[in-house]
């Protein structure tokens, strides 16, 4: 049997063993192979680890408990379950997309959104803050969790810093990475580079400061999600007085 | 039509028309449960680490076509939002566990508990507590008395492979080469096996593991 061959050639062993002491060894392994929780002879049908007691009868149920106790694969079968009858955490956006566009003007000390695309969001606001020794500002919202999150951004030098903040009922635990832009935006990568990555603070902000022109890959996590709620992707560029 | 959010005779309503398999009433009930279905396989498949659920779009409509199928042959009645909801998380789980085990042969079960620490694994707990059929459960409870007599390290490599666990999976977590690993196992099943003669369970067992006749008189 292909198994029982299997179960020699995986082995190391200085010199071949004599044939007794193979076969014994396939026996042993063939009864390990039986007995393994992984062929799943042992464990209660699925819908009876899921079955109340009162339902399943105190004795069954009983042994149920007790084998779910002893069994790791039933017991990760329950906290798949459990993970399943997990309440969302607050309704995001998967994957929302987004471009973003922006120009820092130098001389102007100023930073403007050429174009922006972010289905489903309020239009892109340009929201000057005036106040002691604070630049004009571009700021951009986009849906997350029951809020918003802000992405403003403050012309510095020849680029730009970066600020997120969630607003409204938006969470205030998430993380922010940035890392180049893929290549093909439509494609983006398996497991794109990141740069920098950088959780909230707990009034629910990030700051990555001196972004130089170029093109950025913006991606915002929630909590407990492996895949990000947004991702941007930032084409910041330079204007300065002699383009001008 | 759309029926809204929290009008439960509304909803009683369409389930009632999908069930008696009104072409209409089926399409807005899918529409209708098919976002809840998918951020729920989505979440948890994220919290849990489902790498083996790789098509999220495609289980979530196999969760959709079990339902159906259950509301269609009566196994489904429908008591209010919170009992539907109930049923379809049940039937995702379903669903996901048939997707993990066509995975399972690829995997070998980590010793390590994520969630509770240290290893988890008694074989001797998890014979004892082996389903009604007393022979079967008496056969494990003799390979759990033969695979405690081990020394330590002989039993440590046999649990692993009682786990599933490949010469190159114990290397990895052990530290140890794949030479010492490998005689380490080869010495333990021939252990294993003289003591599973003497615990009597050729004789007695030897059969629902498929080691009958020759092997198991063989000694």
């Amino acid at each position: 049997m292909a198994e029982e061959r299997d179960d020699l050639e995986g082995l190391e062993l200085p010199q071949a063993p004599d044939p007794a002491a193979s076969r014994a060894y396939r026996e042993a392994a063939r009864v390990l192979r039986g007995a393994a929780p992984a062929a799943r002879r042992w464990c209660p049908p699925r819908g009876e680890l899921v079955l109340a007691a009162a339902e399943l009868g105190r004795e069954r149920a009983g042994r149920r408990d007790a084998h779910v106790a002893a069994c790791p694969l039933c017991r990760d079968d329950l906290r798949d379950l459990g993970a399943l009858e997990a309440e969302p955490s607050p309704s995001l956006v998967a994957r929302l997309r987004a471009t973003l566009r922006l120009v820092v003007d130098e001389a102007a000390r100023a930073v403007r959104v050429i174009d922006a695309s972010l289905p489903g969001a309020p239009a892109p606001a340009l929201a000057p803050v005036r106040g002691a020794g604070a630049d004009p500002l571009a700021v951009v919202a986009a849906p997350f969790g029951d809020g918003s999150l802000e992405v403003a951004w403050v012309a510095a030098g020849r680029g730009a810093d970066l600020r997120t903040r969630a607003t409204g009922g938006a969470p205030t635990e998430y993380r922010v990475d940035l890392g180049p832009a893929p290549p093909d935006p439509d494609a983006p990568d398996a497991e794109p580079e990141v740069w920098e990555s950088r959780a909230s603070d707990p009034a629910g902000a990030v700051a990555l400061a001196g972004l130089e022109p170029g093109r950025y890959r913006l991606a915002v996590y929630a909590p407990s999600q492996r895949e990000p709620a947004l991702e941007v992707v930032v084409d910041l560029a330079r204007v300065d007085a002699k383009s001008m | 039509m759309t029926v809204p959010e929290g009008n439960d005779d509304a909803l009683a309503a369409l389930v009632g028309r999908a069930r008696e398999r009104d072409p209409a009433a089926e399409a807005e009930l899918h529409d209708r449960l098919r976002p809840f279905v998918r951020r729920r396989l989505e979440e948890a498949r994220a919290r849990r680490n489902w790498f083996w659920l790789t098509d999220l779009e495609e289980a979530t409509q196999d969760v959709l076509t079990s339902f159906f199928a259950a509301l269609r042959e009566g196994k489904f009645a429908y008591e209010g939002d919170q009992r539907l909801r109930g049923f379809l998380v049940r039937t995702a789980w379903f669903t996901a566990m048939n997707a993990k085990d066509r995975a399972a042969r690829e995997r070998a079960v980590s010793l390590f508990d994520e969630e509770e620490g240290g290893l988890r694994f008694d074989v001797a707990a998890f014979a004892a507590a082996a389903p009604d059929d007393l022979a079967r459960r008496e056969c494990l409870e003799l390979l759990a008395r033969a695979i405690t007599s081990l020394n330590e390290n002989r039993r440590e490599v046999v649990e692993r492979t009682l786990l599933g666990q490949k010469v190159r999976d114990i290397v990895g977590e052990t530290g140890r080469t794949s030479a010492s690993v490998s005689g380490l196992k080869f010495n333990a099943l021939v252990d294993l096996r003289r003591r599973l003669d003497e615990e009597g369970f050729m004789d007695e067992c030897g059969e629902l593991f498929g080691l009958a006749g020759e092997a198991a008189s063989r000694g």
